[in-house]
């Protein structure tokens, strides 16, 4: 099967995922704190019957926290993680034979730079997200 | 060919003869005449035989061939089932778990059979009168092994004996024609499936709260009969998904027989080993839960709780002692027991070793009853021990287990009496996965504590409150119980209560009642509990959520942790 990639934004910088790793786009729903987390954790969601741990994103990333009510959320395939990313945009789906160009990332999380018609994007590397998060708990 | 569906069957129906001539070997030194336990033994090795030529696993075959060999030789030779030949058959169960976990790995086969197949065949005969057999140093070391691994057995008696064999008469020909039609009436269910159907059970459980309420606001009388109708239904299809869940106790306990046996060798006590309630169904989460607790106390009631026969002797006791797992059910719950006759604990005793290694002062000691005073075993660093063995002393295992046990949604209490024994009984609820927990306002946080490890609720008036050294108490049952606040645990701001009214719940905590400071208590709930998963899933203090019937996630949290 191609290689297919879901492109966002956060605070106007490119990201990508493999398509395979996302199960669903959804608007920013109901969240519940969860205790003993640093504030990048906002809360569990409820994803259909799994709790689902939702990170702002760019907060993580050190970035302004998102906008309440504004953005969206990724939610990871749950065969990979009980996680959903809280974004500011998602830009479209492209296929990997449509990337001009990549380079290997510059650090843990980004598993390769890719040029596109929308820029420069990070791909992110999720087993590497996922360890990061844990570390920071 | 695709092999692995024939693999996988393979693996789980060997393992199920490993397990069954585990059990009877352990239970053939006890009764050594047992012909029918001989008959198992050789229809066991046979099958796996069988089973493992069929897939040309050549290496099972070999040690398994060898184990028939000398069973024939048993049944038929004279040879007399003593400890010798106990331990081979041990060392070649052990041997061939082995090579099937490569299998289930798909791995290039690496453990070698050795000179097992060999010794196994070359076994010397014993006189009919039978003698002691002492045991070989690697059959030893195999039971060593199996007391670290958890390998299987069944009830029997442990330290010196002899074997004694008579001939039995043959099984009627009708058990087999029984044994098959009791295997066509049951199914083999993947445990996804039974996982996936009782997360429906548990997301149905959860609607109907929501209808419920949703009922209450219309306040429509048929809508409310017919959910009244709808939670009939689900209790009792509930009930019936958990009996699936259920697992007997017999799965993981006689596990224990071998890890006992090692013990009481290595340690040179003399002992004999009962299991109870081997039939009790458990949860499985609950009883995949167990295995570590059980193993450590019956490690300290072999190492610490019971004398050498010469000090058994001198106090007037059997030389041979007796340590006993038992299991009970009690409604919804599950008692589990481990006693043995040794030597007991003395509550001054532990105090003054408490205080001696500062885990408590001499004040707190003071406000302490014997009950209390045996719980502090189960702190940290605690340990009475006049030596650290490998079998036990080091002080870091009573507290494990208690939170363990308290994980799992049960509790510890601690019976003993000095040169009579000790009782540890373990109470636990059916199942872990639908719980009550009391559900408790924390700032924005609303979490939810299992209802187990509440011991009551209180609402206090601040004036009830005193001051005793640097701590905030309450008394309770003349008792001074030490006040705690959840928000400070769980880094919120404190509480304000402007009626003057504080709200707690009681708890137990390193074998002492605390007192929980929470924002507000918001009653009893009925929950199905779920896993948070990757990031989560480690998180400490937190054991899981659930989701309430109107709609809002809660935390499972996990007091002992927290505190």
């Amino acid at each position: 099967m191609e290689e297919r990639l879901l492109l966002f934004t956060l605070t106007q910088q490119g990201f990508a995922l493999d398509l395979q790793d996302v199960a669903e786009v959804m608007e920013p729903p109901a969240s519940y704190p969860i205790p003993r987390t640093p504030g990048h954790f906002v809360g569990l969601i409820n994803f259909h019957g799994a709790l689902t741990a939702l990170v702002d994103f760019g907060l993580f990333l050190g970035h302004d926290r998102c906008t309440p009510g504004q953005g969206k959320v990724l939610v990871l395939d749950t065969r990979l993680a009980n996680l959903a990313l809280w974004v500011d945009e998602v830009t479209c789906v492209v296929a990997g034979s449509a990337v001009a160009a990549r380079t290997p990332g510059e650090d843990d999380l980004t598993a390769a730079l890719l040029e596109t018609d929308y820029g420069t994007v990070r791909l992110l590397r999720v087993a590497a997200l996922l360890d990061a998060l844990e570390q920071g708990l | 060919m695709d092999m692995s569906q024939y693999r996988n069957l393979f693996l789980s129906e060997a393992r199920e003869y490993l397990k069954t001539i585990n059990a009877t070997v352990v239970a053939l030194e006890e009764s050594p005449e047992d012909r029918a336990g001989i008959d198992t033994l050789f229809r066991g090795s046979h099958s796996l035989k069988g089973m493992a030529a069929s897939m040309e696993y050549t290496d099972i075959v070999e040690v398994a061939h060898a184990m028939e060999d000398l069973m024939i030789r048993v049944r038929d030779a004279g040879l007399p089932f003593d400890t010798g030949v106990a331990d081979l058959l041990l060392e070649g169960t052990d041997l061939i778990d082995r090579l099937m976990s490569e299998v289930e790995a798909e791995r290039e086969p690496r453990t070698p059979t050795g000179d097992l197949p060999q010794r196994l065949s070359c076994y010397p005969p014993a006189p009919a009168a039978a003698a002691p057999a002492a045991a070989t140093g690697s059959a030893a070391d195999a039971d060593t092994a199996a007391a670290e691994t958890n390998l299987a057995g069944t009830g029997g008696a442990f330290g010196a004996g002899t074997a004694e064999q008579e001939r039995m008469p043959a099984q009627p020909p009708g058990d087999a024609e029984r044994g098959k039609d009791a295997e066509l009436s049951t199914v083999r269910v993947r445990t996804e499936l039974l996982d996936h159907l009782i997360n429906l059970t548990g997301e149905l459980i959860t609607n109907k709260h929501r209808l419920l309420n949703i009922g209450r606001d219309l306040g429509s009388a048929p809508l409310n009969e017919a959910v009244t109708e709808t939670s009939k239904l689900l209790r009792a299809l509930h009930d019936e998904v958990m009996k699936v869940r259920l697992m007997p106790f017999d799965a993981i306990c006689d596990r224990f027989q071998r890890s006992v046996r090692a013990l009481a060798k290595r340690s040179g006590k003399d002992l004999h080993f009962e299991l109870e309630g081997r039939e009790i169904g458990l949860d499985r989460g609950i009883l995949e839960g167990l295995t570590d607790p059980l193993n450590h106390m019956l490690r300290n009631a072999v190492g610490h709780g019971m004398e050498e026969s010469s000090e058994r002797l001198a106090a007037g006791k059997p030389a041979k002692g007796t340590v006993k797992l038992s299991v009970a059910r009690d409604r919804d719950r599950v008692l589990i027991t481990v006693s043995d006759d040794g030597r007991g604990m003395a509550p001054q005793q532990m105090i003054a070793a408490a205080i001696r290694k500062g885990l408590i002062t001499p004040e707190e000691a003071e406000q302490l009853s014997p009950r209390q005073a045996l719980m502090l075993c189960c702190i940290p660093g605690f340990s009475t021990a006049q030596e650290v063995t490998d079998v036990s002393g080091r002080g870091v295992g009573m507290d494990a287990v208690n939170s363990s046990i308290q994980k799992l949604g049960g509790s510890l209490t601690i019976e003993s009496e000095p040169g009579r024994g000790t009782r540890f009984t373990l109470t636990l609820p059916m199942t872990i996965a639908i719980i009550h927990a009391l559900v408790v306002q924390c700032g924005a946080i609303k979490g939810a504590v299992p209802v187990t490890a509440v011991l009551r609720t209180v609402e206090l008036r601040r004036e009830q409150m005193a001051t005793v050294g640097k701590r905030r108490v309450f008394y309770l049952d003349d008792e001074a119980i030490p006040l705690l606040s959840l928000n400070r645990v769980l880094g919120l701001p404190l509480g304000r209560f402007p009626d003057g009214i504080v709200p707690l719940f009681v708890t137990e905590a390193k074998g002492r009642r605390v007192g929980i400071i929470v924002d507000r208590l918001l009653g009893q709930h009925e929950l199905f509990i779920k896993p948070l998963g990757r990031p989560l899933a480690k998180l400490q203090g937190v054991a899981g959520g659930a989701i309430l019937g109107d709609g809002e996630v809660v935390t499972l949290l996990d007091v002992a942790d927290l505190l």
